[in-house]
């Protein structure tokens, strides 16, 4: 039946896309290209198994409840990574990238790179959190 | 269809784990705590579908929205060291530099 084999292509696909975002989970070296695929399990992975699951049952009131679960999910995740980025950021953790594009593009780059390239060269991943800076927070939180 | 996506999401949730067991510092284990949560809303939906009763997506619902209030008030623990912080009021704190 047709209604079947598109709601097998979809769950198919967000099974696979949830797969490829835990293999990220477990490879990437960093916290912040880590959120990359959490953001890929939580977008395409959950939106293709909804649809999929939408797909199948029609409209009904449990399509309606996947629509509501959808849209909560779609929308909240990145919210949250977000977050999670922002406090890293705030709590001194440094990206592992080669250099910053954005200071590439208004002066020499020559230091940064050679400055960074030896971080890059043992990324085992003991990105030590440096204390907060002392505006943010009254009482440091052990980290 | 069904058994596959949920071998799929109990296997990337078993990732998700060693990540938050292995993790270096306290915002790989959030991002992993966030993403097992995650897992686990559609591991309900999922599951829901397979035993053929998908009136657990009520579960699933409630526990989407739990995980995401769960995970900002963590997040904003461990970034100001307090609960009760006005973070708008706050000069300086923010990232706007």
């Amino acid at each position: 039946m047709l209604v079947d084999l598109i709601s097998g292509l979809f769950i198919g696909a967000g099974g696979l896309f949830v797969l490829i975002g835990a293999l990220g989970i477990i490879r990437l070296p960093d916290v912040f290209s880590r959120m990359q695929s959490v953001s890929l399990i939580e977008t395409v992975g959950a939106g293709l198994l909804c649809m999929g699951f939408i797909v199948k049952v029609g409209f009904s009131l449990v399509g309606l409840k996947l629509i509501l679960l959808l849209t909560i999910i779609f929308f909240l995740g990145p919210v949250v990574t977000h977050a999670v980025a922002q406090a890293a950021l705030a709590a001194g953790v440094k990206p592992l990238l080669v250099h910053d594009r954005r200071s590439a593009a208004t002066k020499a780059d020559a230091q940064p790179v050679s400055a960074s390239v030896d971080k890059i060269k043992t990324p085992n991943v003991k990105a030590s959190v440096k204390k907060a800076p002392p505006k943010s927070g009254s009482k440091k939180a052990d980290i | 269809m069904y058994l596959f996506a949920t071998i799929a999401i109990v296997i990337a949730m078993c990732c998700a784990v060693a990540r938050a067991v292995v993790g270096p510092n306290i915002f790989d284990r959030m991002l992993a705590a966030n993403t097992i949560g995650s897992l686990a809303v559609l591991l309900l939906v999922c599951f829901g579908f397979l035993m053929g009763r998908p009136e657990w997506l009520d579960i699933a619902l409630t526990y989407g929205l739990l995980n995401t209030a769960a995970t900002l008030t963590v997040l904003k623990y461990f970034r100001h060291g307090d609960l009760s912080v006005d973070a708008d009021h706050e000069k300086g704190a923010d990232d706007a530099g």
